[in-house]
This record gives C-alpha cells, sequence and structure tokens, in this order.
C-alpha cells in the first residue's frame, strides 16, 4: 500500500466531494430514517455530491432482509426526498450501497458481526474502513451505543485515516447533568473532534445566513450592539401541536424541545463576535462565549423573567386543535410549557444593556422563526407632526423559515403636498433572488461530516453552557411545586403575562 | 384592453416584442411597470448579466432553448447577441420579453428579462456598446459563447470589457486542434475567468478515476504508469486531449513528443523515473455527450485501470484488485451544467492548467 497522496484529487476539493465512506445508522427502521436521513443522502448523490461507492447501513432490532430495508427507503425517498420523482437508473446504483444489519443496541455480538459486515462491505466497494456512524435512536440508547462501539473496535480514534465519525441526534442530554454524563461517555470512546451533535437548525440555509449577512457585509456589523439596537425578538412558533405526542412532550417541555438547541443556536449566531478565522473550532469557540454572557437569574426571580404557558383547546388558522390537556399521554395536572417567553440579557461589551425576548410555542398562529433586531429610534424627532407611524424604529427582521429572508422597515415620505410619514418593508427574498430551491438541512449536515467539516455542529462546552442556563430555570420552576401555569388559546400569540413582559419595557412583541 | 396591457400580456407570458434600439431601457421599464400593476404580484430579479453570443440558426435556437431552461434557477437580464441575422432589414434590430415562472413556495410570477439584439453588416461593430449600455450595474456579468468556441480571440475580444466569467463548451469544438486556440484566447483573456461545459461535463469520469487511486489502491499505480488509452468519438476528440492535459499536469509529465505511425494519435512524455505513452484513438462508436468510450490506465507493475461506456448513462469500472463495478452516470444537462459553471465551479484553476497542458499536446503533434 502506498503512502502517497493522490494526486489527481489535487483540486477536486472544491466540489466538496467526501471520500468513500459507510454511513452506519443506528436507528434505521425509524421515522428520522425513512423521511429525512435517507431522502437526504438520495438528494446528495442525485445532485452528485456524493463517491459512487459510498455505502449505507442500516442497524435496529427489527429482522429485516436487505431488499425489504431498500424497498422501505425507496419509498421514503419517493415520498420526502427534495429531488423527487426518485430517478430509476440511478435509483439502481444507489441502492446497491444499502444494507441492513439486525441487532440489539447493547448486544456485544451484534457489534462483532457489524465489524465483520463492514470489512465486506469496504472489500465489495473499494472503502477504506471510513464510517461515519449515525445514532438516530431514543436518546436512552446513546450510552450503551457508544460504549459497544468502543469495546467492539469499530472507533478509530483520533486517527485521520480511515476515520470515525460519531453523529449524536438531539436530546444531547435533558439537563446539564445529563448532558455532562453523556459528553464523558462519549469521550471516553472517541475524541471531541470525532463527535457530532447534529442541530438541524443549523443546517438551514438562513441560519448560515446569518453569519453570512453579519460577516461577509460591512454595514451591518457597526450597528450590531448596544449602541444602536434597542432590543431583539426572537421567535420559534409552531402552528402545529404536540400531535399525539404527549408521552414525549411531557418529559420535554418547549424549553427543552426548542430552545436549549434551535433557539438558542439562533442567539449564538446572532450575537456572537466576528471569529478569527472561519473555522469550527474558531465559530464555536465565539458561540461558547455568548452562552457564558448569559446573565444568570437569581433565585425567585425566576417570573420576572420566564413567562410558561399551556394552549388551550382553539382554532389555528382556521382548523380546530384540542387544548393539551386533552391530548393522549398528557397528564391532568400537568404543568409542561407549551409556551416560553424569555427575556435575558448577554453580560458583555457587545450587548451590555441590550434585552433579549425570546418566545417559543405551539399552536401558534402561523408556523414561524425569526429573529428581528429594533433600532434606537433617531435621537431628534424632526417630524413629530408627522404622523403617529413617524418614530417608529428601525427593525430588521431576519426570517428564518418559512419565506426564508431579510426585511428592513424604515420610514418613508407619502408621496403628497404634506409630511406625512410611514413604515416600508426593504425585502430580500431567497426564493425570489435564487429561484432555487435550498437543500434541506440534512443534507447539508450529512455533507459536512462526511467532509469532517464541524462548523455546523455543538461542540460539547457548548453543550453544557446552555444546559446550564436552561436548568436553573428549570430547578426553578420545580422548586416552586405544583401550580397552576397561564394558558392562551390555540391560535393566539400567547398568553397576557407575555405581552406584559415586554410592556414592562415599554415594549410589545411582533406580529410576525 | 389598450395596446399596452396587451403588451404586457405577451411579454410576461414570455413573447418577444419587438422594440426600438434606441429605447430598450425605457420600453422595458414602462412594461414592467404595467406589470406590476397587475392582479398577480410580478417579481423582477437579477443575479447575473448573461450575454449569449449566438450565431447561425442552429446555434441560436439552441441558446434560446438554454436560457429558458436556466431561468428558473439563475434570474438574469440575459442579451442574446447574433451577428448574422438572416434576411435583410436594419443594421440592428431588438427584442424584449420576459422569463416568469412561479417562485418556489407558489404565489407570486418570478421575472427576469431576456433582449435579443441581431445585427447584420456592419452593425456588429455596433453590439459591443450597446451591450456595455444594458448591463444591469452591481451584478456580475458572463459571457457565454453559444456553439464552438471562437477560434479567432479578436472576435471576442470587444464584448470582453467588463465581462467577469466567459463560458465556452469544448464539447462543440469541431476538432481538438482548436485546443491551441482555446488556450490562446484564455492567455488574453486572463483578468476573465474561464470556464467550460465540458470540463464540467468530465468532472464524473475525472471523479471516478481519481476514486480508483485512493487507499487501498493508492497512488503507486498512477505515478507509474506506462499508459494512457482514450478511445473517443469524433466529437470527443477535443475532450479526450482535455483529459490527458489534466493527468498531465496533475501527474507533474514532461515536455509530450508525438509518435508516428498507429491508428491512434500518440505521444510520448517523460515522467519521473520513466516515460508514459499516450493514445487516443477516434472511432465511430456512440458515446455519449462527452464523446469518451474507454479510458484506460496501465501501470509498470502490471496494474490496469479503466472507465468504459457501459450502455446509456451508465459506466464500468474495472481495476487490478478491485471489484468489478457498473455504476449510473445520468449525463447532466446543458442546462445545469450551466448553472454550475455560473457557480464556484466555474472558477476552477484546474481547467486553464489542463487546457494549457492540453494545448502543448497538440502544439507538439502537429504537423
Amino acid at each position: 500500500m502506498s503512502a502517497a497522496p493522490n494526486p489527481l484529487r489535487a483540486g477536486l476539493h472544491e466540489e466538496r466531494l467526501p471520500e468513500p465512506c459507510t454511513m452506519v445508522i443506528f436507528g434505521a427502521s425509524g421515522d428520522l430514517t425513512r423521511r429525512k436521513l435517507m431522502p437526504a443522502i438520495y438528494s446528495l448523490a442525485r445532485d452528485r455530491l456524493l463517491p459512487p461507492n459510498l455505502a449505507v447501513v442500516g442497524v435496529a432490532r427489527k429482522p429485516i432482509s436487505d431488499p425489504d430495508f431498500r424497498k422501505s427507503m425507496r419509498a421514503g425517498c419517493d415520498e420526502f426526498a427534495r429531488r423527487r420523482p426518485v430517478d430509476p437508473q440511478l435509483w439502481q446504483s444507489f441502492e446497491s450501497g444499502i444494507f441492513y444489519h439486525q441487532g440489539d443496541f447493547d448486544d456485544a455480538t451484534a457489534y462483532e458481526r457489524l465489524k465483520k459486515r463492514l470489512g465486506e462491505i469496504d472489500q465489495q466497494r473499494g472503502i477504506a474502513g471510513n464510517r461515519v456512524f449515525y445514532l438516530a435512536t431514543p436518546p436512552e440508547a446513546f450510552p450503551k451505543i457508544i460504549a459497544c462501539l468502543g469495546a467492539g473496535g469499530l472507533v478509530n480514534r483520533k486517527s485521520e485515516r480511515p476515520f470515525t465519525r460519531i453523529i449524536v441526534e438531539k436530546p444531547f442530554g435533558t439537563d446539564l447533568a445529563s448532558a455532562r454524563a453523556l459528553n464523558r461517555e462519549v469521550t471516553q470512546v472517541a475524541d471531541e473532534s470525532q463527535i457530532y451533535r447534529i442541530d438541524h437548525y443549523l443546517g438551514k440555509e438562513t441560519v448560515q445566513n446569518l453569519l453570512v449577512f453579519r460577516f461577509a457585509n460591512g454595514i451591518f456589523e457597526p450597528l450590531w450592539n448596544q449602541k444602536y439596537v434597542d432590543h431583539v425578538q426572537i421567535t420559534g412558533a409552531e402552528a402545529i401541536g404536540i400531535e399525539g405526542r404527549g408521552a414525549y412532550f411531557e418529559h420535554a417541555g418547549i424549553l427543552r424541545d426548542m430552545v436549549q438547541n434551535h433557539l438558542f443556536q439562533i442567539v449564538c449566531l446572532t450575537a456572537m463576535e466576528p471569529p478569527v478565522a472561519w473555522t469550527a473550532d474558531e465559530i464555536r469557540d465565539e458561540k461558547v462565549k455568548v452562552l457564558k454572557a448569559l446573565r444568570h437569574i437569581p433565585k425567585g426571580e425566576v417570573e420576572t423573567y420566564v413567562v410558561r404557558a399551556q394552549y388551550r383547546a382553539g382554532a389555528v388558522a382556521g382548523k380546530w386543535l384540542r387544548g393539551y390537556h386533552e391530548e393522549p399521554g398528557v397528564a391532568p395536572e400537568s404543568t409542561t410549557e407549551t409556551y416560553v417567553g424569555l427575556k435575558f440579557f448577554l453580560d458583555n461589551w457587545r450587548w451590555a444593556g441590550v434585552p433579549f425576548y425570546l418566545r417559543a410555542g405551539k399552536a401558534m398562529p402561523k408556523k414561524v422563526t425569526e429573529v428581528a433586531l429594533h433600532f434606537k429610534a433617531a435621537p431628534l424627532q424632526l417630524f413629530r407632526e408627522a404622523g403617529k407611524h413617524a418614530a417608529e424604529p428601525n427593525v430588521l427582521a431576519i426570517r428564518i423559515q418559512p419565506d426564508e429572508g431579510i426585511a428592513l422597515k424604515f420610514g418613508s415620505k407619502v408621496p403628497g403636498s404634506t409630511m406625512e410619514i410611514h413604515p416600508v418593508n426593504m425585502e430580500f427574498r431567497y426564493g425570489t433572488s435564487f429561484g432555487t430551491e435550498p437543500p434541506e438541512a440534512y443534507e447539508r449536515l450529512l455533507l459536512d461530516c462526511m467532509l469532517g467539516d464541524a462548523t455546523l455542529f455543538i461542540r460539547g462546552d457548548e453543550t453544557e453552557a446552555s444546559w446550564r442556563w436552561i436548568t436553573n430555570i428549570h430547578q426553578a420552576w420545580a422548586a416552586e411545586g405544583p401550580r397552576e401555569i397561564p394558558a392562551y388559546d390555540a391560535g393566539t400569540w400567547g398568553p397576557p403575562e407575555a405581552e406584559q413582559l415586554l410592556a414592562r419595557d415599554g415594549h410589545a412583541w411582533r406580529r410576525p | 384592453m389598450s395596446n399596452l396591457g396587451e403588451k404586457v400580456e405577451r411579454f410576461t407570458g414570455g413573447q418577444e416584442i419587438g422594440v426600438d434600439v434606441s429605447a430598450l431601457e425605457r420600453e422595458l421599464a414602462a412594461l414592467w411597470r404595467q406589470a406590476g400593476e397587475r392582479e398577480h404580484a410580478v417579481v423582477r430579479a437579477c443575479l447575473w448579466n448573461l450575454i449569449f453570443r449566438a450565431d447561425g440558426d442552429e446555434v441560436f435556437t439552441r441558446a434560446k432553448a438554454l436560457i429558458d431552461a436556466i431561468a428558473p434557477a439563475c434570474p438574469a437580464r440575459v442579451l442574446v447577441l447574433r451577428a448574422d441575422a438572416p434576411g435583410g432589414g436594419p443594421e440592428l434590430e431588438a427584442w424584449i420579453s420576459a422569463n416568469c415562472h412561479v417562485a418556489p413556495g407558489g404565489g407570486k410570477l418570478l421575472c427576469s428579462e431576456e433582449l435579443t439584439l441581431q445585427s447584420r453588416g456592419r452593425g456588429q461593430e455596433r453590439l459591443p456598446s450597446l451591450v456595455r449600455s444594458l448591463l444591469v450595474p452591481d451584478v456580475p456579468t458572463a459571457l457565454i459563447w453559444a456553439g464552438a468556441p471562437p477560434r479567432d480571440a479578436a472576435r471576442v475580444e470587444p464584448l470582453l470589457e467588463g465581462v467577469d466569467r466567459m463560458i465556452i463548451d469544448t464539447g462543440d469544438l469541431a476538432s481538438d486542434l482548436e485546443l491551441t486556440n482555446l488556450a490562446q484566447l484564455a492567455r488574453i483573456a486572463a483578468e476573465v475567468e474561464l470556464a467550460d461545459l465540458g470540463w464540467l461535463r468530465l468532472g464524473p469520469v475525472r471523479l471516478l478515476l481519481a476514486s480508483f487511486f485512493d487507499p487501498p489502491v493508492g497512488a503507486e499505480p498512477l505515478l507509474k504508469a506506462r499508459r494512457v488509452h482514450l478511445d473517443c468519438a469524433h466529437h470527443g476528440a477535443a475532450t479526450a486531449v482535455l483529459l490527458l492535459g489534466w493527468l498531465a499536469n496533475a501527474l507533474d509529465w514532461g515536455r509530450p513528443e508525438p509518435l508516428k505511425g498507429g491508428a491512434a494519435r500518440t505521444w510520448r512524455v517523460p515522467r519521473p523515473d520513466g516515460q508514459v505513452l499516450l493514445e487516443v484513438g477516434v472511432r465511430d462508436v456512440d458515446a455519449g455527450r462527452d464523446g469518451i468510450y474507454e479510458l484506460l490506465i496501465e501501470s509498470e507493475g502490471g496494474g490496469r485501470f479503466s472507465i468504459t461506456d457501459a450502455g446509456p448513462h451508465a459506466l464500468e469500472l474495472r481495476g487490478t484488485g478491485l471489484p468489478t463495478r457498473v455504476l449510473a452516470a445520468p449525463e447532466r444537462p446543458d442546462a445545469e451544467l450551466l448553472v454550475a459553471a455560473l457557480g464556484v465551479r466555474g472558477r476552477d484553476p484546474l481547467f486553464c492548467h489542463a487546457l494549457a497542458c492540453a494545448a502543448e499536446l497538440e502544439e507538439q503533434g502537429q504537423p
């Protein structure tokens, strides 16, 4: 075997093509694999972004044959792939690289058999032993799988070639203690650089565009601080309820389900300092600093900063939705929050004194995720007589989903002989400027992992820093003991208490 | 319906409307204003100025079809130039039309503009200045030379002012000998990024060839290559030499020496510790759009690595120590390649290096 680098690979990197590898998906019989992972891998192959000899091995408890697994994956791609309809010719070649391996996640012999099978697939497909292990199982199985991978000699620790990478799905822990424990378990088996903690929000084009918008353009960054920004509002609203997932949601709540991961990532990207270089660790260093700057909520003051609520039955966009308490699996005395409104501060030079308001909720009027920077008013109001809109602040709204784009609100003179001012929006929309559909978040993230680019994945210390702040709130709620929490009608923007959270500061929630 | 209203209907419906050359912008502005006042929202978008040079009926028709195909993926102001307008008429004529489609997510109609400028006789000399006056400011400009790339760089130069990227298709070259002209053009237009649809078409083959020499096989057989043979269809001759140019550049081969005799065009090139024989055989084969039927590399140690056309949209890969595989290789439509050429893949320094090496092979091979 030659150690000389392959000279024909030089320059091909521009096409972001990963080296041949085998992706092993634990939890392959689950919904995530069928609806998201396999359609994403297929779409990447369809876009010619994967090596033709890539292999995918599904691992789960159910006994399924290779042909049946392929059939089920084909059905998933037919239904969910971005690139539809599935190209039959391409599928024929693609499915020859799909395999299924039956085994219990805690059975050591299953891993021995898996190791042998992967070796055979390497031979058959011309793969040099590169592996990506994807943990798409319920989180309780993570420690077992990771330990068995290590004990079974399936993790090539720290080695560059052949590489081993482990993708861990969310939730990464349920509080600070469990996140720390899981981090310890994972890093006993693999180096931190081999761990890819996934949050699919980071794979969204508009989330990445937040960084481009801020750091590739010279005009916004000088305004992006406490001198010019009055306050920041972040909204993560879902129009659906919990859709029968009562058993899961009762243990999670919206704070764990949306805020600790997705929305805190958006907070980080909105508030972070420019990284010194565009590398995974430099970017993640800056994100961690934001999380460390989150001002601690003192004991007994949680109510001043946090509003939680549950939705009652109501109509969302004309459709009737049952209340949270009417969902199966929800305890009658449940105080699990389906809505949370937060006010927090980042104690750093850039954001000192700027309130951040964040809300996340189920059964909201519509699905929307956005960040809005509300700028301070002009220092002198010259146009007091120019109508009620004359003093409206400028707002820069970055829409993450849907209808991704950026809008800047500013005042403009209404045409005519009088001095009347009306707010107008200057809009950029992804869809209308680029005309193409962006790749699915999972496509980007899976490809990045195969390429060894961890920029859009979460580092261990980042997880712990966000859990530290969130756990503080959970502990405060637990200390309060059982009590009734506010309610809001499904199809509204939350309870009156959430309005008061901002009204106390002279602000109001945006209507996204 | 007013005359203007009818015009707007035809315009946004994609029909061409003849306009006075001196009032192109004014006419366009009036049509967009009117279109914006109708019941359904119309959004204009522009990421590029795309100048298509398309002479001759067949090339012109193909270019028009290509423009329609890329419109949804690449909103642009498109200027189509034809310097050999058929029939009699004024020296310069102009038509405008809109390329509209429903924006992703539905609802709005997303439109970009297409201006067709045809010249006769000396009108051609006025085309470049007309083009300059019609470019949308603050967006990049690409010149797309439809059909066979130009033999004479002087034909291109007047159009290059303000152009950021030039896109050609070596797959349309009538002969591999024209690679030399193209390399000269690349040198003249050194400030302009040069992209080639033929090079992008070769992407999958280059990738598969590279994958032979990843571990466990490694680069050794490649570094010890003793013969590289390419079998191609007539239309693939230039592409085959370009492929050899890529190998010559990547493997740092020396100055080629042409060899006479035999059915194939043959060169001998020095490499560290030895020599490589390069052969291009042209024959009547059905070899797809890139024209390559088979690529074979033989090494000193007896290793053989080949990629062979295995029927419609399939390639067979054989390599010493590796299992034989047949892989689907669907052909990429020209529209997809053009969109790629307008993206980061259109800035591939490897192409210019490969072109320079290919031109050297040609220059050495000239009788």
